[in-house]
């Protein structure tokens, strides 16, 4: 076997390993066949040209022609959801690849089969494929060969929050150390030369001993790897992070809902994706997620604790819970998420597969994160429906929930407008519910209209826009609107996501993709969260009862009363105190201070690295500054300064010579420029005079010795490069080194 | 391990490096399956490094080199045997031998058995293509893991000593050489000139002149002896070689002044032989051949042949030591000289050696065919000069081109003689 087959073969067994690891990011293994037939193709063209001898550059041609061919007959066999038959094939492709990116940029993982996605793929493998085979045959770096397929590792390591496991980094490892044996087979092959009669049978091959000698290596190397990064600890310091979440044992990144509720409210078809039969009379909403974070880039979801079992635990904030449940029996139909769709507050649910719950929001998710597992599923919950009384609501004030360190931080940065919008509206009214009802009476009101087609912006922008520009906007502005502005004047509040209540026909209730939708949940106490109805009642209908106060404060529009807009300062002050007068103002504190105290630990670890860093330095530059600092008996000055001219040639990496001082002052003498030498010549005789004069006669150039020293110590790191002189200061050698003691 | 830093390579090195980098950032930054590839990046070069160093080589070798001595040209074998007694390191090893870049490649094999104890000989072709002496090995074993990411070289201390002579032909006898001089006998006569005294008598024999009884040597025996002949003249030839590097020109090899140490050491072993002293004279002076008396000629052919080996291109740009130190010892039956590109000059200061020998023979080297590139018109008239001022002096001169053979020239002289 020649030397480039090893090579090819090893990087085609390489590339084909570390294919299957990006298999977490889609729920369609199809790419990885494909990518195999490719990878296997490239890989023979490398063969079989390199044993023709070609130049890499035909082979790197012939191997990219292949690529380009590839990926457009496969592209001819995908459909694609923009083109029809009739479209030419360039369009066709570049239609795939823009569905596909906008799949990926839509889709949590692992995503959903897409042709487009499948077709990116096997073009990158194939890319990466070309690479591998650059790097190792073409230009002969092997041990560089870790790199293309570390990138198909790292994009599921670091973009996927939870650990990528063993099985992964398995793959990748043996794919490499496969291409490093092959190198090492190469070169003992290469090694035998020169001989006339070898008594040894296997003239010239060592396969036998080589891959002993790999397996003896390899294996201690992975196992010990595997063992050690369970064992070593990781610390997800604050600012250092990159990619998402941890890698171990850590709680759950989920993916964000709303990703999916644009694109679901704009299908081109309506189709019903949900059957469910209810004792509930007026139907149910059907929660997939709530999202509990309000930061510049929007709602969105924090990290969460599962855990398993039927029965969820007590309904956060409700006091007493109402005896009447609702039974639900629910059928998905062609709908996968990672969320169980449930009606708010689910008590127990009967499901197949594994399904988790989290005690604070009380959402049910998918444990293997699987969106699949959801699809043609049937399962039953029972719930209580949270609708507390219009009067009783308006008593109960602005509770504090368990997570309120998310729930109820205002952000510091947000916007004043949109502080003020907040304030102004809410300032005729006088308990929470009652600004919570003006809040959903004014984006309720004729001013803004229902449309999926908001001016583009995303978090305090996309805010800004709807509330003050064009007030345009679907659900998820209009809960989004609400939830932040309840959360301005003090009342703790999330987005859910989820299903309208939908249709209902004799047979029960169906909900189509249309009715995806997004309301704002409020917290009061005694209550828990309530859910109000900021939406249009055009797609929603009515509002809720209790979210309703009466007529004059749902007209109360701050447009129509402007003598409103002046009092608004004045009066918010006043009112959101009164509402929580002891739980709110300390809440946005225990967010900042753990905040601030994990950028504290982060900070002083870094400054704990630092000073040992800068440790030897600061020690060399005291004693320095010790010893040229003009005190002390003249003899030790003297003394002081010689020895700070040795540690200064050692520092600079030059060697001390030994002998007299005389001897030393004109060795060093010759090693430097003229002025310093000249000087080196004084110092030396002064040192001289010092140690074997029988009275120190110093001639008055004691004044000039640190002038001198320092004189000295340019001319030494003259000759010295910027990395050489760097490691004088940061690792002075003089500090590491037992000097000699001089006699 | 008291080094390990000094066991890896520079990709071992590089992996430790980036793995800790890698490791370290992973591990900051909560990335638990990125920091595994880290791990094992460090974890190679460590495993292997301490696999590396922990094994101890149980190995033996015995090496040779056949035949020691070889002239100028010749091949020789090298033999390695390897012997392994013990278990194998986890690891390659790579066995190479230095040879020097005169004598051919370096051998390398490997070992390529896991098995406890074996024994495995090698063998490899030299070839001797520069006159002198060297020495092969030690025989180098590398101990390197497949992934090349340690190195650790380790030394056995034999070594094979091996000594690349001049080419040495068998040359006719010129019967008319031996006698020019002062007796009428073309041989002299084989003389015992080693031992005591007494070696020069021998037992009365019927027929023996009674005036040659040695009576000394009777009185002790007991019988008679008679003393032995005794020669009337000291055969001997003086070899004047032109080692001068500005004489020569040529390759390798084919380097003419090869051609001339190989001439005069052709007919150094000749006269030898023939039972003549002889004393060879290059550009720097005397080779002091025959320093002492009364050694034995096969002492004075190792001794030409060990000083020829050795003798390297001198820069001397006269022939004036050579002449001077010729002229100063005893007088003899022969002058010979080999001489690369001459002048005039040279040519005069070459007639003093004759001056008092008998006969004077000279071998001019035809430089031209050797070099590569032609001489300067001026140094081809000089060198005919020469060449002609040598034959005008009753010197028997020969042109010798590239490609003819030592014996060839001799003979050649021979028939300029008869022909004369």
């Amino acid at each position: 076997m020649r030397a480039s087959d090893r090579s090819a073969i090893a990087v085609t067994i390489s590339v084909m390993l570390a294919c299957l690891t990006v298999t977490p990011l889609t729920q369609d293994p199809g790419f990885v066949g494909l990518s195999w037939v490719l990878i296997t193709a490239i890989g023979a063209t490398s063969l079989g040209l390199r044993r023709i001898r070609l130049t890499n550059g035909v082979v790197l041609s012939a191997q990219v022609a292949i690529l380009l061919f590839y990926s457009l007959a496969l592209s001819l066999t995908l459909v694609s959801p923009t083109s029809d038959l009739g479209t030419p094939w360039f369009e066709h492709y570049a239609s795939l690849w823009g569905a596909g990116i906008e799949h990926m940029r839509t889709q949590a993982s692992p995503m959903e089969p897409d042709d487009g996605v499948k077709l990116i793929f096997v073009t990158v493998i194939g890319m990466i494929m070309i690479l591998t085979d650059l790097l190792v045959s073409g230009v002969g770096r092997p041990a560089w060969a870790i790199a293309p397929p570390a990138t198909l590792f790292l994009v599921p390591a670091l973009g996927l929050s939870t650990d990528t496991g063993v099985i992964s980094f398995c793959f990748i490892a043996i794919g490499y150390l496969a291409i490093l044996i092959a190198e090492g087979l190469n070169t003992t092959a290469r090694w035998t030369r020169g001989l006339s009669r070898d008594s040894a049978e296997g003239f010239g091959t060592a396969m036998p001993v080589v891959w002993r000698a790999a397996g003896y290596l390899a294996v201690p190397a992975i196992v010990g790897t595997i063992v050690l990064g369970f064992a070593l600890p990781t610390l997800s310091l604050p600012g250092l992070g990159f990619g998402t979440g941890p890698g171990g044992n850590g709680p759950l990144q989920l993916t964000d809902p709303t990703l999916d509720l644009r694109r679901n409210l704009l299908q081109p078809e309506d189709r019903d994706v949900i059957q469910y039969q209810t004792t509930a009379p007026d139907g149910v909403y059907l929660r997939l997620a709530s999202l509990p974070q309000l930061n510049a880039n929007g709602w969105s979801n924090v990290q969460i604790q599962l855990e398993s079992g039927q029965s969820l635990p007590a309904i956060p904030g409700l006091s007493s819970e109402p005896g009447e449940r609702q039974t639900t029996t629910i059928q998905v139909l062609d709908f996968s998420s990672q969320y169980l769709p449930l009606p708010y507050a689910p008590r127990t649910y009967e499901a197949e597969g594994d399904w988790r719950f989290d005690a604070n929001s009380l959402t049910v998710v998918n444990a293997g994160r699987r969106a699949q597992d959801l699809r043609r599923l049937t399962y039953s919950v029972e719930s209580v429906n949270i609708e507390p009384d219009s009067s009783e609501l308006n008593d109960a004030v602005a509770g504090t929930p368990a997570d309120a360190a998310v729930t109820a931080v205002i952000p510091p940065d947000l916007p004043d407008s949109l502080v003020q919008l907040a304030n102004r509206i809410t300032a005729d009214a006088d308990t929470p519910a009652a600004k919570a009802a003006a809040i959903q009476a004014h984006l309720r009101s004729n001013q803004f209209t229902y449309s999926t087609e908001p001016l583009p912006g995303s978090g305090y922008e996309a805010l800004q826009n709807f509330l003050l520009r064009d007030r345009q906007g679907y659900c998820e502005q209009f809960a989004s609107a609400m939830a932040m502005m309840a959360r301005v004047i003090g009342i703790p509040s999330r987005v859910s996501v989820g299903f309208l209540p939908g249709e209902r026909d004799e047979e029960g209730w169906k909900v189509s993709i249309r009715d995806m939708h997004a309301w704002p949940e409020l917290y009061f106490a005694n209550h828990g969260w309530v859910r109000f109805e900021p939406t249009p009642a055009s797609v929603t209908g009515t509002a809720p009862s209790w979210t309703v106060q009466n007529e004059d404060s749902a007209e109360s529009d701050p447009s129509a009363d402007p003598s409103s807009e002046p009092t608004a300062d004045e009066l918010s002050p006043g009112t959101a105190p009164s509402v929580a007068p002891n739980e709110q103002p300390n809440v946005p504190g225990q967010g900042v201070n753990a905040r601030g105290g994990r950028t504290l630990v982060g900070a002083g670890i870094a400054l704990v690295l630092l000073a040992i860093l800068a440790a030897p330095a600061t020690l060399r530059v005291r004693r320095r500054s010790g010893r040229l600092n003009g005190e002390g008996p003249a003899e030790e000055q003297v003394e002081a300064a010689w020895a700070e001219i040795r540690d200064t040639v050692l520092d600079y990496g030059g060697s001390w010579p030994e002998g007299s001082p005389r001897a030393i002052g004109d060795e060093m003498a010759h090693r430097l420029d003229e002025e310093e030498s000249e000087s080196m010549s004084r110092v030396a005789t002064l040192v001289e005079r010092s140690r074997y004069a029988r009275s120190f006669d110093h001639g008055g150039s004691m004044n000039e010795l640190p002038a001198m020293t320092s004189e000295i110590r340019r001319g030494v790191a003259a000759p010295a490069d910027v990395r050489r002189r760097v490691m004088a200061l940061l690792f002075p050698r003089s500090l590491f080194r037992r000097t000699p003691r001089e006699p | 391990m008291s080094r390990p830093w000094r066991l890896l390579t520079h990709r071992g090195r590089f992996f430790v490096l980036i793995g800790l980098i890698v490791v370290l950032v992973a591990m900051a930054a909560g990335q638990r399956d990125v920091m595994r590839l880290g791990l094992l990046l460090v974890a190679l070069p460590v495993i292997a490094a301490v696999l590396v160093s922990r094994a101890r080589l149980r190995m033996s070798c015995e090496r040779s080199i056949e035949p020691a001595q070889v002239p100028l040209g010749s091949p020789m074998k090298g033999q390695i045997i390897l012997g392994q007694d013990g278990i194998l390191p986890a690891g390659i090893l790579l066995l190479e031998d230095s040879v020097p870049r005169e004598l051919g490649t370096q051998p390398r094999f490997l070992v390529d058995r896991a098995d406890q104890s074996w024994r495995r000989v090698v063998e490899y072709p030299l070839l001797g293509r520069v006159r002198g002496r060297f020495s092969t090995g030690p025989l180098t074993v590398r101990t390197v893991d497949p992934f090349g990411l340690v190195q650790l070289d380790r030394r056995f201390v034999a070594t094979s000593e091996v000594m690349v002579t001049p080419r040495i032909v068998p040359l006719p006898t010129i019967r008319t050489i031996g006698g020019g001089g002062s007796t009428g006998e073309a041989r002299p006569h084989r003389v015992g000139v080693v031992g005591q005294d007494d070696a020069l008598v021998r037992e009365y024999r019927q027929g023996d002149d009674v005036r040659r009884i040695h009576w000394r040597s009777t009185a002790r025996w007991g019988e008679l002896m008679v003393r032995r002949e005794e020669q009337a003249w000291d055969p001997s030839a003086s070899i004047v070689l032109d080692s001068r590097s500005s004489a020569h020109a040529g390759r390798g090899m084919q380097n003419s002044l090869e051609w001339a140490i190989s001439a005069a050491a052709s007919i150094g072993i000749h006269f030898l032989d023939d039972g003549f002293g002889i004393e060879i004279y290059e550009a720097d002076g005397p080779m002091n051949i025959t320093g002492t008396m009364g050694q034995h000629s096969s002492a004075s052919q190792e001794l030409v042949i060990s000083r020829l080996t050795d003798l390297r291109p001198r820069q001397t740009t006269t022939i004036h030591h050579a002449v001077e130190s010729a002229t100063v010892d005893r007088p003899g039956q022969l002058a010979i000289a080999i001489m690369g590109r001459m002048n005039a000059q040279d040519a005069n200061s070459l007639l003093r050696v004759r001056r008092n020998r008998a006969q004077g023979l000279a071998m001019l080297l035809d430089i031209d065919t050797f070099a590569d590139e032609p001489s300067t018109e001026q140094q081809r008239v000089q060198h005919e000069l020469a060449g002609q001022i040598l034959r005008d002096n009753q010197w028997r001169v020969i042109d010798v081109p590239r490609g003819m053979g030592v014996a060839d020239a001799w003979s050649a002289l021979e028939q300029l003689n008869t022909a004369a």
